[in-house]
């Protein structure tokens, strides 16, 4: 392949599409060979070929994470019952609010609102004593692992618009999302499958759009998980035609492609459109096997709680983000939604804790055990958090003011807490981080300089924290 | 480096010296010296290199090169606090508290020590402002539009058009060459796509190639501006800047009904080739303007909802948040697509580049401030948009009358015909039982989430007994209700039955009693409610009334649904003995069921109207099984709904008024709501300067003005970004590349004098005309040529700057999907209207009790299926559904002004153009549609679909090489035909016929996915 340049090659072959497709696929990365993917090989950083805009990047400064894996939590999880124990919430819960609402904010259903305790215990957990609530039983034996962070603030009470800003850093335009710019400023480590997927996305395309970024650092979407009869990937394949035909109908779109291409002597967009029916003939053949988890033992199985109510679907979400991490993409994400209790949150949160326990201490034991965690950054949070006191009575309200995410590998220090809340839970008071802060912690733990990561667009450079950002470095490792 | 950095440069320097040779302290006494001599060259040397105009790094958002930098403050707020060092954020981050500053290295003791001591001297500083002064009058896209001269190579027999002579004359100063014409069907495809975003047709390629004449180039062009196609395609173009969406929030599905009157109102415009600047005004100050009838009235209305449509966020709970948001967006929309300007830039600081002081920002902000877009009406959190009532024109009133008369005498014969079928069958069914217990059941379709484990919820209605209308029974003691509350599985959860007792034909005896029942939450999701007359009798059921779901400890309410919110039908009789009114004919929004037409609204006959309750029973006086009843009550509901949405006083516009007390704004410090500067007397931008700059009556908003000062004959701006979109959307790129911004950071323009020859044509001799300036256009030379290649200019001008070719390009999403509707003769033609099929059953969700405003369910009214893409139902993010193809071929977002689109090459699209179900569909109807046009004939049928899709010319149809033999293109298609049609034959065993049809579908399917088809020169 060194010495034909690939139009050369496609002007030249008389072996049609598919053959050159199979060709490519075995003159490179043979990741899908075995079941267990072998660990990709860095590319050399100083290879930047604006036709292979996936190629690994070099990095602002040596990175502490490869890859990120985010466990986002939709709808926002109540901080005080499940990191963020406050004995006066406790001791108080009942009475009458000791402090103002905002009087910016519209309310519902907070017409007699009180404090409301937290809905179950908790305990001290792993060396470091992490305070963890009783209903995280399993993901407590990581509790050494990972570090809390208990004072994260956002711009906007509104679903759509923190899940917007908890992905996108903004509240309003149309701009990239942090695993578009992950996968802009760093490539991707396997060329075969895309730089930044997102497993059973709760929320809308935009959350995970390129946006002004070229759109090949788009999130790719999972949309099933490989038990039924949708394809993973939008338009992944054709089910009505025979497949020879498809074959055939492909070679010769392309043969008609190449002949113009012959007869226009150069163009570069054609080119890349031959390109990109070659890439795509190759995730029509390669992606369904890296999300059949057929070949996985019981015992994995098992750990993830797959096959066992009422972990078995996000179980499965979890184990395809550690095959999709392990493969070498940039970013995956897997979404839970439900986390939004307006009502009955003692019944509610317990279901979701029950349904995401088990896959999480799945994930975290499976990612240690194959050396992955140390350069994986997993992130768990919703967009935000919620009151300490009672909406409806027995549910809370969203609150963007101060609520717990956790970070775990990839260059965090374990086992302890950043960030401190009031007595309530209510408002952040020490060690706050911005969700712009949290971005360039992320970046920078993945090498970049958030503020030197731009893209020009509009006449001025554009970047994930906007003009904000901080990195939180008490909590590297 | 200038002569003035240098002299900065050498003060600084000797500053410094200065402050190394005093000896420390010695200048204490004098708070200002010891500033100077000091403080200053520390801060100078540890912290400008981060925080200052000069570096051009605000950290933070906090710069120390003035006074007012630290007065101001960062993100945290002002950094000094003048005589109280232990209260300066500046002072805690150096001493390494909080913020840790400088971050390489804390400052030694001394410099921290002497930093204190200034702050607690009050912190005197002499600095003024930094932010370096951009002149406007050093900007181009600033100054007046000159008048150029026209280049000498006019005389050249190459040019047809002035604008050629611009090019020619570049191209020969670079030593290249304008390459050869393109062949005339290269240009009518080309022609035909740029203002009609259609292909052209089969005869419209034949006429063209036989026409010898010398003006055939212009009447193909005339035939294009004048078809109305061309409003559909350009009208596209300006919606990509309206940030069009029929819909609104940014989940997207939020009803807003009215957004087309905008859409129509701009493809109209684009048709009657309605003056730009007037144009402009109209979607500015519509509102406004004089007017001559009722009318225009409405059109300049509806032309502001340039301004009222837009991605709002109607649910943020901060209500002053959204205000400033609207209005950010506004100034955001005006500034990009006419200025050119990113104005925006300026809410939360003066503008980084471009001569935009923040106090610009907010005299136009107050002009918005003052204009009514959203409203707050509570309770909840949802905002609406300003609707505008439309006035009524005395044709409207005329047509509707002509309408209810015809539709009126319609329904009379309907009515007719279906009282004869009734009675017919009334007498056998009557008394015969329904065997399906579901037979009269409705459904709350609506799922309600009161099912949370463990809590007790309560069901409560209002029961009577029921009557027939007119058949004289009574009730028996077992007659009854079934009220079941459903898991979304449809198992039962709780149901609870209810005789409401025998009821002997008394009148007074009809009378509504209060009932509950309680159930249990399991947790396994929403519910749904569903009721039933009590199935073993077969007979009547009972009324309901006031039926709610409550948390039972707090009677915290759910849901509730008093049917006092529905649509009556015509009355269909008088119930027996009490003689109530009985709308035997009901809908109810949210409920449906195959028991609907079992049902009965009756007037309760209480005080208050409306008060209605909802009778079941089962079998209906009123009902026959007679096929032409179901057909008859469908027209009957059709006529209904179709007058209804005809009510000429029901018709509002989303468009934008002017507030009671208009009023200045204030500067929002950092852009944000809480923190108000100074007020800002309304205005424009500054550094724009216009030969009479209009004034802002106290009592006006500005609009008006704005919109006066935006098509001013001296500004600047306005026709030079036009021109340039034009230039853009026939030459591929803008003479300036950068189409939304002019500014500063913006290319400048490749042909500047081009730039303000085109400008001055458009506004001074074609009076703001955009017909005509795209027919100078597309009749020049330079539009003529091919987009043949050349290594030589290729190498010299790669990005075609120049243009010495035209660019290839891939056809506009929209004009990808039209075609592949054309080819297989799907597509619908039809124009204007209302786009979301809202009269369809179950199209609107959520009208009943909830907090959320009704949304769209998403079904395409089959009417506008496949019209033109523009015709279609825009959601407030990507298309997708049957209009996901635009949204993988680059259509933009609704959100994003778009002034150029992307334009990508991604294996998403080849997946999408191999896989995708539009594909294979339209590929087989293709198919269908040309074998049946060309039923014997192969290579006749493969002549006609290439020159229909690729717009060959007959003589270049590649069937037969010179020497007359099949030629090398026509060999594979023919090989690959023979080769699917075996496949077909053995794998799917299909007939021969079958199987050739298959086979057509996939050389059909590969056209639609070649480079030929997608891409045109």
């Amino acid at each position: 392949m060194n010495d034909l340049t690939r139009r050369e090659i496609l002007q030249k072959t008389c072996c049609g599409f598919g053959g050159l497709a199979l060709n490519a696929l075995l003159q490179q990365d043979p990741v899908f060979a075995n079941p267990v993917f072998a660990d990709p090989v860095f590319a050399d950083p100083a290879v930047s070929d604006p036709t292979r805009p996936l190629v690994p990047k070099p990095t602002h400064f040596p990175a502490k994470a490869k890859r990120v894996l985010f466990l986002f939590m939709s709808g926002g999880p109540s901080q005080m019952d499940l990191f963020d124990p406050k004995p006066e919430l406790e001791k108080r819960s009942g009475q009458a609010l000791p402090y103002k609402l905002p009087d910016t904010e519209a309310t519902v259903g907070l017409e007699q609102t009180k404090l409301l305790g937290p809905i179950a215990g908790f305990k001290p957990q792993g060396q470091c004593g992490l305070m963890m609530s009783e209903m995280l039983a399993l993901t407590a034996a990581h509790a050494d692992d990972l570090c809390v962070l208990r004072a994260v603030h956002a711009d906007s009470p509104n679903h759509p618009l923190a899940i917007r800003q908890i992905h996108t850093g903004n509240l309003f335009d149309v701009v990239p999302s942090m695993g578009s710019w992950l996968s802009y400023g760093l490539g991707t480590e396997n060329q075969q499958l895309p730089s930044y997927i997102t497993i059973l996305p709760q929320e809308g395309e935009r959350n995970y759009s390129s946006a002004f970024l070229p759109a090949i650092h788009q999130g790719t979407a999972i949309q099933e998980l490989g038990t039924g009869t949708k394809s993973p990937i939008r338009h992944l394949s054709d089910t009505q035609s025979p497949a020879q035909i498809q074959r055939q109908r492909i070679d010769l779109i392309q043969s008609m492609n190449r002949r113009q291409l012959q007869r226009l002597q150069s163009d570069q967009q054609m080119e890349g459109v031959i390109e990109s029916f070659e890439l795509a003939f190759r995730m029509q053949t390669e992606t369904p096997k890296l999300v059949d988890i057929s070949g996985e033992s019981q015992e994995t199985l098992d750990l993830y709680g797959i096959g066992q109510p009422p972990s078995d679907e996000f179980g499965r979400q979890c184990l395809l983000a550690r095959r999709f991490s392990e493969a070498g993409v940039r970013f995956v994400q897997v979404s839970l939604g439900g986390w939004d209790h307006h009502n009955g949150i003692a019944s509610g949160l317990k279901d979701r804790c029950r349904v995401s326990d088990k896959p999480i201490a799945g994930l975290l034991s499976d990612l240690k055990r194959r050396g992955l965690l140390d350069d994986t950054l997993v992130i768990w949070g919703g967009e935000f958090g919620r009151t300490p006191h009672a909406q409806n009575g027995d549910g809370r309200e969203h609150n963007h003011h101060g609520f717990s995410m956790w970070m775990a590998g990839g260059g965090v220090r374990g086992g302890i807490t950043h960030g401190v809340t009031d007595d309530f839970g209510y408002h952040g008071v020490d060690q706050r981080v911005h969700i712009n802060d949290l971005h360039a912690t992320i970046l920078h733990l993945m090498g970049l300089d958030h503020e030197r990561l731009t893209y020009q667009h509009h006449g001025r450079p554009f970047r994930l924290t906007d003009v904000a950002g901080k990195v939180v470095r008490e909590i590297l490792a | 480096m200038s002569i003035n950095d240098q002299k900065s440069t050498l003060t600084l320097l000797l500053a410094t010296i200065a402050a190394l040779c005093a000896p420390r302290f010695s200048c204490a006494d004098d708070p200002d010296e010891f500033f100077v001599k000091q403080a200053l060259p520390i801060i100078e040397k540890r912290c400008l290199s981060c925080h200052s105009h000069a570096a051009g790094k605000a950290k933070g958002g906090l710069v120390l090169d003035s006074k007012s930098g630290w007065q101001q403050g960062g993100t945290d707020g002002p950094a000094l606090v003048p005589f109280k060092p232990d209260e300066s954020l500046l002072i805690s981050a150096i001493r390494y508290d909080d913020y840790q500053m400088p971050p390489e290295e804390k400052l030694p003791d001394a410099e921290i020590a002497i930093l204190e001591q200034w702050v607690a001297q009050g912190a005197p500083d002499h600095r003024e402002t930094k932010r370096p002064a951009i002149d406007p009058a050093k900007l181009w896209a600033l100054q007046p539009i000159l008048q150029p001269s026209i280049p000498a190579t006019w005389d050249s027999s190459w040019c047809l058009d002035r604008a050629d002579a611009f090019i020619l004359e570049k191209l020969q100063n670079a030593r290249l060459r304008p390459v050869a014409q393109a062949p005339r069907n290269v240009w009518l495809r080309r022609v035909t796509l740029d203002l009609t975003g259609l292909l052209p047709t089969q005869a419209e390629l034949d006429d063209f190639l036989k026409d010898p004449s010398e003006r055939a180039h212009e009447t193909v062009v005339d035939r294009l501006l004048n078809s109305p196609a061309y409003g559909d395609h350009w009208g596209r173009h300006w919606l990509d800047l309206a940030c069009y969406a029929d819909l609104a929030d940014i989940q997207g599905d939020v009803l807003v009904r009215e957004a087309w009157r905008y859409r129509d109102y701009v493809i109209e415009a684009f048709n009657a080739d309605k003056p730009l600047d007037r144009f402009i005004q109209e979607q500015i100050a519509g509102d406004l303007l004089e007017c001559h009838d009722q009318r225009e009235h409405r059109e300049l209305i509806v032309a502001t909802g340039f301004l009222a449509i837009g991605p709002w966020t109607l649910q943020n709970y901060i209500k002053g948040q959204l205000a400033a948001d609207v209005v950010d967006h506004q100034i955001d929309k005006i500034g990009r697509t006419f200025l050119g300007q990113t104005l925006a830039c300026a809410r939360c600081h003066d503008h980084k580049f471009d001569p935009v002081p923040t106090a610009d920002y907010y005299a136009l902000a107050g002009i918005f401030h003052s204009t009514k877009t959203t409203s707050y009406d509570g309770p909840g959190v949802w905002s609406q948009i300003s609707h505008v009532p439309l006035p009524i024109t005395p044709d409207d009133q005329s047509a509707y009358e002509r309408l209810a008369a015809e539709l009126s005498e319609k329904k009379q014969q309907l009515t007719k015909e279906l009282d004869g079928l009734i009675k017919q069958d009334a007498q056998t069914r009557f008394t015969k039982k329904i065997e399906d217990d579901q037979a009269n059941a409705i459904t709350s379709t609506q799922n309600i989430d009161a099912n949370q484990t463990g809590v007790e919820y309560r069901v409560s209605f209002l029961a009577g007994p029921s009557v027939w209308s007119d058949a004289g029974q009574a009730t028996q003691a077992t007659d009854g209700l079934v009220v079941q509350v459903l898991r979304a599985d449809a198992s039962v959860l709780a149901y609870h039955t209810l005789n409401p007792g025998a009821w002997t034909a008394q009148a007074d005896s009809q009378s509504f009693s209060p009932a509950s029942f309680q159930y249990t939450g399991d947790g396994s999701g929403p519910i749904q409610l569903h009721i039933t007359s009590w199935a073993f009798t077969g007979r009547f059921g009972g009324a309901i009334d006031d039926l709610s779901v409550a948390v039972a400890s707090d009677a915290k309410s759910i849901f509730t649904e008093d049917f006092s919110n529905c649509q009556l039908g015509n009355t269909q009789g008088i119930q027996a003995h009490t003689g109530r009114t009985v709308y035997a004919k009901c809908t109810m929004p949210n409920w449906t069921g195959s028991g609907i037409n079992h049902s009965h609204m009756v007037d309760r006959g209480d005080k208050d109207q409306p008060n209605i309750a909802l009778q079941f029973y089962s079998g209906s006086p009123r009902s026959t099984n007679h096929p032409r009843a179901t057909e008859i009550q469908r027209e009957l509901a059709a006529i209904d709904q179709r007058l209804e949405s005809a009510r000429p006083d029901k018709q509002t516009a989303l468009a934008v008024a002017e507030i009671p007390e208009p009023a200045d704004c204030r500067i929002y410090k950092r852009g944000d709501f809480q923190s108000l500067g100074d007020s800002i007397p309304r205005g424009f931008v500054r550094a724009i300067s216009v030969s009479q700059e209009p004034k802002i009556p106290e009592n006006q908003s500005g609009r008006l003005q704005l919109a006066q000062w935006l098509t001013d004959a001296s500004n600047p701006l306005t026709p030079r970004v036009l021109v340039n979109r034009i230039w853009k959307e026939l030459f591929g790129q803008g003479l300036v590349r950068t189409v939304d911004y002019f500014g500063v950071h913006g290319e400048t323009a490749s042909h500047p004098e081009l730039l303000d020859f085109l400008a001055n044509r458009m506004r001074i001799d074609d009076g703001w005309s955009l017909k005509k300036t795209i027919k100078h256009l597309v009749l020049s030379q330079t539009y003529r040529m091919a987009s043949s290649h050349d290594p030589q200019f290729a190498s010299v001008d790669p990005d075609n700057r120049l243009l010495w070719h035209m660019p290839r390009r891939r056809m506009t999403a929209e004009s990808i999907r039209d075609a592949i509707l054309t080819l297989s003769a799907q597509l619908d033609l039809g124009r204007g209207g209302p786009s979301l099929g809202l009269h369809l059953e179950g199209n609107i969700a959520g009208l009943g009790g909830n907090v959320n405003p009704p949304t769209w369910v998403g079904k395409v009214d089959p009417k506008v299926r496949n019209r033109r893409s523009i015709y279609l139902p825009y959601k407030r993010e990507r298309p997708s559904g049957d209009l996901e193809i635009l949204s993988v071929f680059d259509f933009p977002h609704p959100n994003d002004i778009t002034g150029q689109r992307a334009s990508t090459t991604v294996a998403t699209q080849a997946l999408y153009l191999i896989n995708a179900p539009l594909m294979k569909e339209q590929a087989r109807k293709m198919a269908e549609h040309w074998i049946a046009k060309v039923p014997d004939d192969q290579s006749e049928r493969y002549r006609q679909v290439v020159a229909a899709a690729y717009s060959r010319a007959p003589d270049h149809a590649a069937i037969r090489d010179d020497a007359g033999k099949d030629d090398e293109e026509f060999k594979s298609v023919l090989e690959f035909l023979k080769t699917c049609k075996e496949a077909y034959e053995v794998s799917e065993n299909l007939s021969d016929e079958q199987a050739a049809v298959s086979a057509w579908a996939e050389l059909c399917h590969a056209i639609l996915g070649s480079n030929e088809f997608l891409f045109y020169e």
